[in-house]
């Protein structure tokens, strides 16, 4: 950068009541802002009785991105939130929150060995399935199994492909360390297997969700 | 809208399956904010042969007796 001369424009406005209305109105509006600098320090301090600080982006043609992007060699964020009632959300738990929420179950009575309990969906065009965990449970069809190891697999799979597969003793189930996701077309498969050497009802279930 | 266009368009929260004897898959769907369940029994689903046997959509209603006791609850809670 080029040594200009040092640089001050202060605006300080006093008044009771003082409004800085800024409305611009385009076909095409930018309004680029570059700070080049070895300090830089842009504080916004807002104080007052009653405080609105609304953002609103909305894009009815196209999606929106907002990329908030911070390079240094050390960063630190803090929110410090103080509130009597504040909610931050995962996004599963988001989801269910907004309707979202995909839940599957399946159910196979007196079932033999490696038969199976399952579930089969297929993501509709335009959505994304999310999984983030499954569970399953097998106990014997006969009441005089009952006391016998009901031993199972519980596993999901993506177009065919296995994902993750969990065995036990009457049922098993995880979360998965990262979600599952399933583009448009692609199968979800959920199955519980009876492996054990009699006959068990199986039961399988499932949650993610879909955007 | 009938249970399988349901399934195929996404448009349920809950999807339970039940595999009978015969094969066929009884589904029941259900989504948030609609008090309906919609139940199909499906044969070969997602196959080229795929036949839907039966479709009914099922209102919940909360059974009068239960609405009687929650209004009776609630009147009890303000009048204390």
């Amino acid at each position: 950068m080029a040594d200009y001369a040092d640089w001050t424009e202060s605006i300080e406005l006093l008044g009771s009541e003082i409004m800085v209305p800024f409305d611009v109105q385009g076909a095409y509006i930018q309004v680029p802002m570059d700070l080049q600098g070895a300090l830089i320090q842009m504080p916004v301090d807002i104080q007052g009785q009653y405080i609105t600080l609304d953002i609103n982006i909305e894009s009815v043609a196209a999606d929106v991105t907002l990329n908030v992007n911070i390079t240094a060699s050390a960063v630190t964020i803090n929110m410090d939130i103080v509130a009597q009632s504040v909610g931050v959300y995962l996004q599963p738990e988001w989801a269910a929150k907004q309707g979202q929420d995909k839940n599957f179950a399946g159910y196979t009575e007196n079932t033999v060995r490696f038969g199976t309990a399952s579930v089969e969906y297929t993501v509709p065009s335009g959505k994304t399935l999310y999984m983030y965990a499954i569970t399953g449970a097998s106990n014997a069809y006969v009441d005089s199994n009952s006391e016998l190891n009901q031993m199972c697999m519980v596993q999901i799979q993506v177009n065919a492909t296995p994902m993750a597969s969990i065995g036990g003793n009457g049922g098993a189930g995880m979360n998965f360390s990262k979600p599952y996701k399933l583009a448009a077309g692609q199968v979800l498969t959920l199955i519980c297997e009876n492996m054990s050497n009699h006959t068990c009802d199986l039961r399988i279930a499932a949650n993610g969700y879909e955007l | 809208m009938k249970g399988i266009s349901k399934l195929y368009t996404g448009d349920f929260n809950s999807m339970h399956v039940e595999t009978l004897p015969d094969g066929s898959q009884r589904i029941t769907l259900t989504k948030d904010g609609e008090n309906k369940i919609y139940r199909f029994r499906v044969k070969n689903l997602y196959q080229e042969d795929e036949e839907v046997l039966e479709d009914e959509v099922i209102k919940i209603e909360q059974p009068k007796h239960i609405k009687k006791r929650m209004k009776e609850a609630i009147k009890d809670a303000t009048t204390k």
